[in-house]
């Protein structure tokens, strides 16, 4: 198992974001979490890279306990988080950005120089404007540069909040592709998503946060048929 | 005002102008500190003043040539701030460092008045002049404007070329978001304020060729910094150069106008731009 | 319940402890010896201190503000009083209330930037209007006859002993205020905001608005210890007043006591004694050996005290001090 996430709790600023959360992802797994907007996705995401602290619970990396570990430590070991809002360095051009996310093997220029190809591959977009800076980039692209630079780091498992943020549809279907192909280079998605229907299409499971708390869980398609589902979070 | 003819005015503002390139460089150390580590470092003035009198007295009294003192003097302030950074600053909420720094700021300060006494020291270097169309050019001052511009676009380019320069400065524009890339981002942070204090050291030796300097000389310099580097905006390493020179015109000016009321006049500039423009004149850029 | 007789004796202990004090010190102006004179200086110095004390914690302790020109409320409370009285003729209470209008009108300012902007912005403005007000009052001779200074006219020449009771007055007045602000809905409000500013704005609370208030209540009240000041040492310079070493002593004596604390100051007032009794006895030998000590305190209390003496004696006024120097590691 890749990931493994035992009876986890985060607390912030006095308040109790989540609560006993347990949730796995396994090799070669698309990992699907679903919840309504401040459920407490971007807060897991965070407590699992190591941002946020966990107040009890544990979290295993390939069977390694992680929790004791500094974040630049767990993306060491092969965790990248795509952050919520994209983050990118915004002053920084597009090579530079990618460049950042290879950082740990940043001596090996061969190294550095083998995975911009696989990235400018996925996304070609970037190959021709590579050095314009990040922020003159649409959304899209934007999403486009802070996944790159978080399979630069070379991930085992690849985390990303909210994938889908104010794109167009067109792009959303290219990124979720491009996601799925990820699988086919060993790498493991774990994902949270507001676009419910969609994610849950390519997901081979997910779990259902709500108020802190995981209410449901299952194969993706087992929550794209759940009526509680439908009705919270796909207004049918 | 009337008296002055045009010679003589220029002759005043070009010389404002290149010790406000000096201004320019210890500021944008500063502003680096403030902005981008957000240190507020309230030690800053009496470091600069410290390296002031070292030269001075290197060149004085002491009988190392200029490179080995150099070399000395970027090294100890290089370790020391490391140090401090490592197990004082970066722990500590910014308003205990502001305590700290400001103890700090005092220790300095009286010790130098203890060991060096209250007087004013002044290296007194003959100025050597040029005249060019009755306009008077101070070749140290210029010379000092140039070094100050060199030294900078040299930081620019360690930031903008090298790997250390890139990770600083994706570090001071998201430390999370650096931390994510598997860089240590305190480590790095250590890093950069040790560099800053190191261009500290460099714009003391330059300060103290063209002028004197005294135990309070840091709190003068301390609020030069912080003025200039607001007016360029938080962080902006290229602006506070840039605002420095405006500021050494503008003091240039003020003391044409009444150089009894140059520092009062400065100050309610200060207050009304802060009010009017607290983003500061150089910013574009928002930070993740 | 055993806890809760606990505090009771606790609290027993420590108002009996302070009434004793008080006592002491109402009943001390009555002892005739030679050096009453000295010891009621002393007194009177570390009481304008534990005010200035009071005032600043308003802002640090309640705020998370920090001040590094609070001597700039304090010398304008004196500078005014002494000016409205030298060049208008008018009463000492209006002198008075005009140079709290002129403090509040200032912090009113000084909130407004710096809110603005980040929180260091608060100690460089406030750093750098003092610095202002020092240089006004160097240059413009003819109003503050620079350097020399203002002196107060001999009309309001007061025993000292009254001034004695008016500073212990203002003393137990100021702490009073904390307790009372600390007990209040605006002392929750701000301690809400120092902990957590993003929290209390996501809870509503107006968080500009309340800093602006916590601004002017702090001047004000250095503002009339300014006043007294005048009243007590009948002059005022510009490096009596407006100099960092002003503001130094301030943030030592809160600091010292414990910072946010309502009775820290009283502990912290100690070093007062002391700078008076080092500064008497070195005279002006070792110009600057002080400094170095008041700058190693600052430091190594905030490292490795950073709840002052009172957290020693735990009386029981911990609940606004800090609980973790630390910065969240991320
Ligand atoms: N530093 C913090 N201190 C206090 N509360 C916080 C903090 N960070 C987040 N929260 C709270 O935790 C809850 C969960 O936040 P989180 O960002 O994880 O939600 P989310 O599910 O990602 O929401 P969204 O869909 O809007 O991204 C929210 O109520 C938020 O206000
Ligand atoms: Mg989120």
């Amino acid at each position: 198992m890749l990931l493994n996430i035992n009876n986890l709790s985060v607390n912030l600023g006095g308040l109790n974001i989540l609560h006993d959360i347990n949730l796995n992802v396994n090799d070669r797994e698309i990992v699907v979490v679903v919840g309504a907007n401040g459920a407490g996705k971007s807060t897991l995401m965070r407590t699992i890279i190591g941002l946020n602290k966990a107040s009890s619970g544990t979290i295993l990396f390939e069977n390694k306990e992680i929790n004791t570990l500094q974040s630049y430590e767990r993306a060491n070991l092969g965790i990248s988080l795509v952050p919520e809002g994209r983050m990118l360095f915004s002053d920084m051009t597009v090579l530079e950005n990618l460049q950042m996310g290879a950082y740990p093997y940043r001596k090996n220029p061969k190294r550095v120089k083998e995975n911009l190809e696989k990235v400018f591959d996925l996304f070609p977009v970037l190959y021709k404007n590579q050095n314009r800076k990040s922020n003159t980039f649409s959304g899209g692209e934007q999403q486009m540069i802070s996944i790159g630079r978080g399979l630069m780091g070379e991930p085992k498992l690849l985390m990303i909040d909210e994938l889908s943020l104010g794109l167009a549809q067109k792009i959303i279907d290219l990124l979720l592709k491009t996601v799925q192909k990820l699988l086919l280079n060993n790498i493991s998605v774990l994902m949270v998503e507001q676009n419910v229907r969609q994610a849950l299409k390519i997901a081979n499971r997910a779990y259902v946060l709500d108020n802190g708390s995981i209410v449901l869980s299952g194969s993706g398609e087992d929550l794209l048929n759940n009526d509680h589902v439908q009705k919270a979070y796909m207004g049918l | 005002m009337g008296s002055l003819d045009f010679p003589s005015f220029m002759t005043i503002l070009i010389s404002g102008l290149c010790t406000g390139g000096v201004y320019g460089l210890f500021s944008s150390s500063f502003s680096f500190q403030l902005g981008a580590l957000n240190v507020a470092d309230f030690s800053f003035g009496s470091w600069l003043m410290l390296s002031m009198y070292l030269t001075f007295f290197m060149y004085k009294e002491w009988n190392i040539g200029i490179i080995p003192f150099g070399v000395i003097l970027f090294g100890s302030y290089f370790i020391i701030s490391f140090l401090m950074s490592k197990f004082i600053y970066i722990k500590r909420k910014t308003d205990d460092n502001m305590i700290i720094t400001m103890g700090i700021s005092l220790i300095i300060q009286n010790a130098a008045t203890l060991l060096f006494s209250s007087y004013p020291r002044s290296l007194g270097i003959i100025e050597k002049t040029i005249v060019v169309g009755g306009v008077q050019i101070t070749i140290t001052k210029l010379i000092m404007l140039f070094l100050s511009a060199i030294l900078l676009l040299g930081f620019q380019l360690f930031l903008n070329k090298t790997w250390t320069g890139k990770t600083i400065r994706a570090v001071v524009q998201n430390k999370e978001v650096a931390s994510l890339m598997g860089i240590n981002s305190n480590r790095v942070i250590n890093l950069a304020f040790s560099l800053s204090y190191v261009m500290l050291a460099a714009s003391g030796i330059m300060l103290v060729t063209l002028f004197s300097v005294e135990p309070t000389a840091g709190g003068f310099y301390q609020m030069m910094s912080f003025f200039i580097c607001i007016i360029a905006g938080l962080g902006n390493i290229r602006g506070a150069f840039f605002s420095g020179l405006l500021i050494g015109f503008l003091t240039a000016i003020l003391n044409i106008i009444s150089s009894q009321f140059a520092m009062v006049m400065m100050f309610l500039i200060f207050v009304i731009f802060l009010v009017v423009k607290p983003t500061g004149l150089f910013t574009a850029k928002s930070r993740g | 319940m055993i806890i809760m007789d606990d505090k009771k004796k606790n609290l027993l202990k420590s108002s009996l402890g302070v009434i004793a004090l008080l006592v002491v010190l109402l009943l001390l102006p009555l002892i005739q010896t030679s050096m009453m004179p000295f010891i009621m200086n002393l007194l009177i110095m570390s009481f304008i201190y534990i005010c200035l004390a009071e005032s600043w914690n308003i802002l640090a302790g309640f705020c998370g503000l920090l001040s590094m020109g609070h001597c700039a409320f304090f010398g304008l409370g004196a500078y005014i009083t002494v000016m409205v009285i030298i060049y208008f003729d008018m009463t000492l209470l209006l002198a008075i209330l005009i140079s709290v209008l002129f403090n509040s009108i200032l912090a009113y300012i000084i909130g407004a930037i710096s809110i603005r902007v980040k929180d260091i912005f608060f100690a460089m403005v406030t750093l750098a209007v003092a610095q202002l007000l020092f240089s006004l009052s160097m240059q413009w001779v003819d109003v503050t006859r620079g350097p020399r200074g203002l002196i107060m006219p001999p009309l309001y020449n007061l025993d000292r002993r009254y001034l004695y009771y008016i500073a212990l007055a203002m003393v137990v007045i100021y702490v009073a205020i904390v307790l009372l602000i600390r007990r209040s809905r605006l002392g929750t409000m701000l301690l809400s905001l120092r902990d957590n500013e993003i929290l209390a704005k996501s809870l509503g609370v107006n968080t500009s608005k309340w800093k602006i208030v916590a601004t002017i209540i702090s001047a004000v009240m250095a503002s009339l210890v300014g006043s007294f000041y005048i009243l007590y040492i009948r002059s005022v310079q510009p490096g009596s007043v407006f100099t960092f070493d002003v503001t130094m002593k301030i943030m030592i004596v809160a600091f010292i006591g414990g910072r946010g604390t309502a009775k820290g100051p009283i502990l912290g007032a100690i070093i007062i004694i002391i700078d008076e009794l080092i500064r008497g006895w070195l005279g002006g030998t070792y110009a600057g050996l002080p400094g170095i000590i008041y700058g190693l305190i600052l430091a190594l209390f905030v490292v490795f005290m950073p709840n002052g003496l009172i957290s020693i004696f735990n009386l029981k006024d911990k609940s606004t001090s800090r609980s973790a120097p630390k910065k969240e590691v991320i």
